[in-house]
């Protein structure tokens, strides 16, 4: 919605972020928040860019002084439903569509996009609000802190079990988007989150970012997924950071699905901060064309006896490169835990490139922690096993992909959201 | 139009070594030629070269089916001309379920004989208790994890499944206890027998499957080349005395 509060000017600015905060109502503490927020964009470092080989894109080439904070147009409505009984779709950061389903409402949950709730319900949304990742990481997690905008709060009530996915749908169309999403769950209730994030082909001048940050608070017993897919167009950068704080036998389960943007910084931790915390991430990556993504997984064990378990599918076909940084970290007090955290890289044409460095940081021996590395192409003798079925050389090729993604592809809590992933595989071959 | 799987004269190498120096076979129409051998004779060779392994380079010769020219299609467009092996060692998809992967060969091989749903499924899990085969097995990975047998008896599966005109079946017997040899047999000739047409080229180092696929032919190869042919006593001879005086005989004839 075009409003007299935006100034439609290029670039991050005092002026964009009081224009904003002004044009959603914001009190002094929000504002104040954000312009401290700016002031820290300003001064802070970006963060590390690990893809050696990308020397034409990385971060740095990201001209944010030309970036699109705001739509000057009322976002045109028309999204495909997913059928998803909870959803919000963000088009150009505006909540155009806002459904929620009636058990929920009747569990006590509170959803709401993130201002709304901040609004609304800011004793539930201040105390874990830049908690868990602080505005003050870096450059960008600051940038997100001072233009936030859209995404999504969560607040699911004691022992409340959510068996439906709850869906936030971001749209790039005309301007950047900055989805900031905050999921509390309290003791032994359940969650799941699914995000998407798409773009929609550029429609003027000026570059257009997502940049955003998740925040996930998972209490005594509880357990939260959260499915973040995305696919965005070669031209739209994404600078994500997403954090989970595991509380005492919680588990938060991560599934990263990234299928493209001109280049992808995106980082996962879970923090398993209670005894018997679980954490997992079991997630898929696959840039084509001239996409590269630096991507990190880290799973910190705080807390005696926690587990955690991750898988990552690597694919890269065209000239796409990746780089994937999983790490384990056990402390000292640590005690008793187990890890595992495997990767697993197809390369598919000949300039593709992945990268898949597996660490482990232990400062505590009695644990059990494994981490391994697979990188390779597509086996031959399969191809021609399959081809001896009559099955053309392409159409092999679009089955073997899709069995090696399948672990991942099979868990993403959605029909239609696996079909959309499903499609996006495909069509990247 | 000449009808059979037709070889003359075929010379192949692998990475520049010739391993077939000229080999001469014809499978008619419905019937049975076994091709037995010591190992690294070359019979696995003769079965990649026919189904166009990318690895396999064929120096000279031809090879035809019902007339068309094998060695001028692609692999999947021999099988599509209705040329199937049966792998010494079938490859794994991993991801990729049994049920899939039949439904989606059978579409490929047979475009317009597309079973609806439930017709295909009656049709699988028929030919499935043919073989013994758990009914489990149509969702698990093709061959990932599989036992030796347990690859065997889906190489038979997809046979029974797409109907070939002309099989290959490279070792199938080898490795399978008395019952799965059986299982495999009755397959086979259940197969032939809904389709007479079926002709077979039985790869095997052992004539114990041969009790059940009654061979027209024996050949046997050496040293890439196909040093002699009789019927299937020829088979039990081989079972009795192997190889050796076949050697010695071959060698003799030469000096
Ligand atoms: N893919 C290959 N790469 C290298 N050598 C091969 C390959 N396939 C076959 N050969 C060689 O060709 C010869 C015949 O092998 P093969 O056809 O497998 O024999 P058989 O099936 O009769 O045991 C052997 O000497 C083997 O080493
Ligand atoms: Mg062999």
């Amino acid at each position: 919605m075009a409003s007299p509060d935006l100034v439609m000017e290029a670039g991050v600015s005092r002026v964009a972020v009081e224009g904003l905060s002004a044009r959603l109502g914001e009190g002094e503490q929000e504002r104040a928040a954000r312009l401290a927020a700016l002031d820290a964009y300003e001064r802070l470092p970006l963060p590390a860019w690990r893809l050696s080989r990308t020397q034409r894109r990385n971060l740095t080439t990201v001209d944010f002084s030309r970036i699109v904070p705001f739509a000057a147009q009322t976002p045109a409505g028309d999204v495909a439903d997913t059928g998803a009984a909870t959803r919000i779709v963000n088009l150009d950061g505006e909540a155009i569509s806002l459904r929620l389903a009636p058990e929920i409402a009747a569990t006590g949950t509170y959803v709401a996009p993130f201002e709304t709730a901040l609004r609304e319900r800011p004793e539930l949304v201040r105390p874990h609000f830049g908690r868990i990742v602080d505005p003050e990481t870096n450059r960008l997690t600051a940038l997100n802190a001072a233009l936030h905008r859209g995404g999504l709060f969560v607040h699911v009530p004691r022992g409340v079990e959510l068996r439906e996915a709850i869906e936030l749908h971001t749209i790039v169309e005309h301007a950047s988007a900055f989805p900031r999403l905050l999921i509390v769950a309290e003791e032994h209730a359940s969650v799941q989150v699914l995000e998407r994030i798409e773009s929609r082909p550029a429609t003027g001048e000026g570059v257009r970012v997502v940049c955003s940050v998740t925040e996930i608070v998972a209490n005594a017993g509880a357990r939260v997924t959260y499915a973040a897919l995305q696919q965005l167009g070669e031209d739209v950068p994404e600078i994500a950071m997403r954090r989970a704080s595991v509380g005492r036998d919680a588990n938060v389960e991560f599934a990263p699905i990234t299928l493209g943007g001109d280049i992808v910084k995106s980082v996962y931790e879970a923090n398993l901060e209670g005894e018997g915390a679980t954490g997992g991430a079991h997630g898929l990556f696959f840039p084509a064309g001239r996409e590269a993504f630096d991507l990190s997984a880290r799973i910190t064990h705080a807390a005696p006896h926690t587990t955690s378990d991750a898988l990552l599918l690597g694919a890269a076909n065209g000239a796409g490169q990746a780089a994937f940084d999983g790490m384990i970290a056990i402390l000292e007090s640590g005690a008793g835990s187990l890890s595992n955290l495997r990767s697993l890289s197809l390369l598919l044409a000949p300039k593709a490139h992945i990268d898949s460095v597996p660490g482990m940081e232990i400062a505590n021996n009695d644990v059990k922690a494994y981490h391994g590395a697979t990188i390779g192409e597509i086996d031959p003798e399969t191809l021609f096993f399959c081809q001896s079925r009559g099955i053309d050389p392409d159409e092999a090729r679009r089955m073997i992909v899709a069995g090696f993604f399948s672990t991942v592809v099979d868990a993403i809590p959605s029909t239609q959201a696996r079909i959309w992933v499903q499609q996006r595989i495909e069509a990247k071959l | 139009m000449e009808k059979g799987l037709i070889v003359r004269g075929l010379r192949v190498s692998v990475e520049s070594i010739e391993i077939l120096k000229g080999i001469d076979l014809t499978v008619e129409p419905g019937r049975v030629h076994a091709l037995m051998g010591p190992n690294g004779s070359g019979k696995s060779t003769l079965s990649f070269a026919l189904t166009g392994h990318p690895k396999y380079t064929v120096t000279g010769g031809s090879a035809t089916l019902d007339g068309s020219d094998l060695l001028a299609l692609r692999p999947h467009e021999r099988a599509r001309a209705g040329l199937f092996l049966s792998f010494q060692y079938p490859a794994a998809i991993p991801g990729v379920s049994v049920a899939n992967f039949l439904r989606g060969a059978r579409t490929a091989l047979r475009p317009g004989d597309v079973l609806p749903p439930a017709k295909f499924k009656k049709l699988v899990t028929e030919k499935m208790q043919l073989l013994g085969m758990d009914s489990s097995v149509v969702s698990r990975y093709v061959n990932d994890g599989f036992s030796g047998g347990e690859k065997k008896r889906l190489e038979m599966l997809q046979m029974a499944v797409f109907q070939p005109k002309y099989a290959i079946l490279d070792e199938t017997d080898s490795g399978l206890d008395v019952d799965a040899l059986r299982a495999v047999g009755e397959s086979v000739n259940a197969v032939r027998s809904a389709n007479s047409e079926t002709g077979l080229l039985v790869i095997t180092h052992y004539p114990r499957i041969l009790q059940y696929l009654h061979p027209d032919t024996v050949h046997v190869m050496m040293d890439g080349r196909i040093v002699k042919q009789g019927g299937a006593d020829l088979a039990e001879r081989i079972e009795r005395d192997g190889y050796d005086p076949i050697r010695e005989e071959v060698a003799g004839g030469v000096a």
